[in-house]
């Protein structure tokens, strides 16, 4: 049995998650509704791929161009091709600042390079300051969800979570558990030294950082640290303001059906000299970890994605199984595409059969990524790497066997006779390997007593 | 690793892609240019939006609208009923933090004082409110813009109260407009304010069982003083 599957019936058999998923992404799905109202979205998706196309086919240019303005602003840049390189840089500015509290801001990249294990390993506290963030972090867990991250929790495990490592008394209140929350992270907030963030879109022509909050702990992790460090994936670039001006409403509709967040944060640099506060340094880490060698393939335009999850919001797969089942950073639709690309068919070829190519994240994709079609490339890729000699040969024969209408029509015969001890009432419930694989879920139509070829010569047709 | 080598490494894989162009889902135009114009979004302007209104709304009236739905709230008055607004407000809160506010401060301290609300020192974890003034707002969404120019970035995000000024002149349509004035003032390298937020409502959550909740890091009251001239 395949790893997908076995997570995803551990998932399965979790009481009220399907439930509690659904639920949310019912709940997302129809904000966005609300929030597209009469805007012409498929204009605005045409636009948003063109944006995104033109800055990926670009982007060595653009980010030059981000890194000599963010410079100009007083930032340090930094170049990681690997998630080692990233991490090692993050390490040694903390530790040469002898930081020993670090507040963290939401970030899908941080988690990709595994940044709060490294950390803590150092000796550093490391606190997720976003709610959701928080609650997966005490509970020993990863993010289920791009957008809501705790979204597998009902309100009674994180009461119990919360009263069990901050030995609070709490009703199941959301307000009540939000507020405790508050408390206890503000006090963190001030007394950190660092502030890591994630970064939503990095503007080339200014160097400007732009990263968006409902929560405000973008805007705490920002201005009270000494020292800010923002990791950003190399394609997150737009050109100007002005494609800002598409792509940041996009995001904020597709992602929570909000018109915008509460924060939208564009951080220019340290502290200048006449302000009175904010931090000291900026750094900015700029992430490749496999994204380039996706740019002469034809899985380039997965690095269009601005990480909304609205293909989560609507997959059929992902609704009942939850992030958790694609045991990479990034679950659902787009983590199916992503997650074998980077680390390969060994451990993740599974994934994109976790789909029933129904498209659906297709359609809502706000920046046109046709995901399915990645999906299929991405089986038969994984079949022609790993397909054992069994299979092929099977395959093989198989084929040799349909190309010609005699073949067919033997093999059809010897099917029919093949079945008889299977089928019931014109189905099969249950048969031998390798259709068993097949049968153990869903039942096969049995063949028809008479092919309709042999009905019409019956007939008299000619 | 250099930059130079970082941006060689990807010049190099994406002229080897050539032949496969964009790759699935890019425009078949394989020189992927940027369209023009963009169409508009459900952040833009009225102007822009595909709906056309024979009277447009006044700005403020748009603002105020979407600031309530995101459980804020707007009000419009004239610089002499300024003392008198900002006095009402204080009333409940027991210490206010406030912006360097220029012209402003004057009738901001009347107010205050008018409430009995004393004013404190920057950062001050009792204050109850934070009064700051906004550089731009934004009809469509009910956004004000604020810059660590203006003075300390705490004083509207640690207060659980947070009162803006803003000048009814500076209510731009849209998020459009906005971006236009944000490509200039970040584009002035280290002149540029270090930090800009677009603040648009009370601080939110929705993770535990996607129940909205206001307030968690930041204010969990937003109110918005727009001046008529």
């Amino acid at each position: 049995m395949s790893p997908f599957r076995e997570r995803a019936r551990v998932q399965l058999a979790t009481p009220g998650l399907g439930a509690a998923i659904g639920h949310a992404m019912d709940v997302r799905a129809e904000a966005r509704e609300r929030v597209f109202g009469n805007t012409d979205v498929e204009a605005l998706r045409r636009a948003a791929r063109a944006i995104r196309a033109h800055t990926i086919a670009n982007l060595p240019e653009y980010l030059d161009r981000f890194a000599d303005a963010a410079d100009a602003g007083g930032a340090s840049v930094f170049f990681a091709s690997t998630a080692g390189e990233a991490v090692a840089h993050v390490l040694r500015i903390v530790r040469e600042r002898g930081a020993r509290l670090v507040v963290k801001s939401k970030s899908m990249v941080a988690e990709e390079i595994d940044l709060n294990a490294a950390l803590e390993r150092d000796g550093v506290e490391v606190v997720e300051t976003d709610l959701g963030e928080h609650i997966v972090q005490i509970a020993n867990e990863r993010p289920s969800h791009i957008t809501v991250p705790a979204v597998h929790k009902t309100r009674a495990q994180v009461r119990e979570l919360f009263e069990r490592v901050y030995g609070a008394r709490l009703s199941d209140d959301p307000a009540e558990i939000t507020g405790f929350a508050r408390g206890v992270l503000r006090e963190r907030f001030l007394r950190a030294d660092v502030g890591i963030t994630g970064v939503n879109f990095g503007v080339a022509s200014t160097g400007s950082l732009v990263i968006v909050t409902n929560e405000g702990n973008g805007r705490m992790s920002t201005s009270l640290p000494r020292v800010h460090i923002a990791v950003m994936g190399m394609e997150r670039i737009v050109p100007s303001f002005r494609e800002l001006s598409v792509l940041l409403p996009l995001l904020t509709a597709s992602a929570t059906g909000q018109r915008i967040t509460a924060y939208v944060n564009v951080v220019n640099g340290p502290r200048r000299g006449d302000e009175p506060d904010g931090p000291e340094e900026l750094h900015i880490v700029i992430l490749d970890n496999g994204r380039s060698a996706l740019l002469s393939t034809e899985y380039r335009s997965v690095l269009h994605c601005i990480r909304c999850g609205a293909c989560q919001n609507v997959c059929p797969v992902f609704r009942q199984v939850g992030g958790h089942a694609y045991g990479g950073v990034y679950g659902g639709p787009i983590g199916a595409v992503l997650t074998p690309l980077m680390d390969g068919f060994e451990s993740a070829g599974d994934l994109p059969h976790a789909s029933t190519l129904c498209a659906a994240c297709s359609d809502a994709c706000p920046v046109g990524i046709p995901i399915h079609e990645l999906l299929i490339a991405l089986r038969r890729d994984a079949t022609a790497e790993q397909a054992g000699r069994a299979e092929r040969l099977g395959f093989a024969l198989w084929s040799r066997l349909w190309s010609s209408a005699p073949g067919y029509r033997t093999s059809v015969r010897l099917a029919r006779l093949a079945q008889r001890p299977f089928a019931r009432a014109g189905r099969l419930r249950r048969a031998p390997f390798p259709l068993s694989r097949w049968t153990s879920s869903r039942d096969l139509p049995a063949l028809a007593k008479e092919s309709f070829r042999e009905r019409w010569r019956r007939a008299g047709g000619a | 690793m250099e930059r130079s080598e970082f941006l060689r490494i990807l010049r190099e894989r994406l002229d080897g892609g050539d032949r496969v162009r964009g790759g699935r889902g890019a425009p078949p135009d394989g020189r992927d240019p940027l369209p023009d114009p963009y169409p508009p979004t459900p952040a833009s302007g009225e102007a822009r939006g595909p709906r056309r209104r024979p009277t447009p709304r006044p700005a403020f009236d748009r603002f105020a609208k979407a600031l309530a739905e995101v459980g804020g709230q707007a009000r419009l008055v004239g610089r002499t009923e300024l003392p008198e607004a900002i006095a009402e407000i204080a009333r409940v809160s027991d210490g206010a933090i406030v912006h360097e506010l220029g012209e402003l401060g004057s009738p901001v301290r009347e107010g205050l004082a008018r409430a009995g609300c004393p004013v404190l020192p920057v950062g001050d974890p009792s204050a109850g409110l934070g009064i700051t003034s906004a550089i731009l707002g934004v009809a469509a969404t009910g956004s004000v813009l604020l810059s660590s120019a203006q003075g300390h970035r705490t004083t509207a995000l640690l207060p659980p109260t947070h009162l803006v000024l803003l000048p009814g002149r500076r209510l731009v349509p849209g998020f459009e407009e906005l971006c236009d004035l944000l490509e200039e003032i970040c584009g002035e390298g280290g002149r540029s304010p270090s930090s800009l937020v677009l603040v648009t409502g009370p601080s939110r959550t929705s993770d535990i069982e996607m129940t909205p909740v206001l307030g968690v890091h930041g204010p969990v009251r937003v109110i918005v003083l727009v001046m008529s001239e």
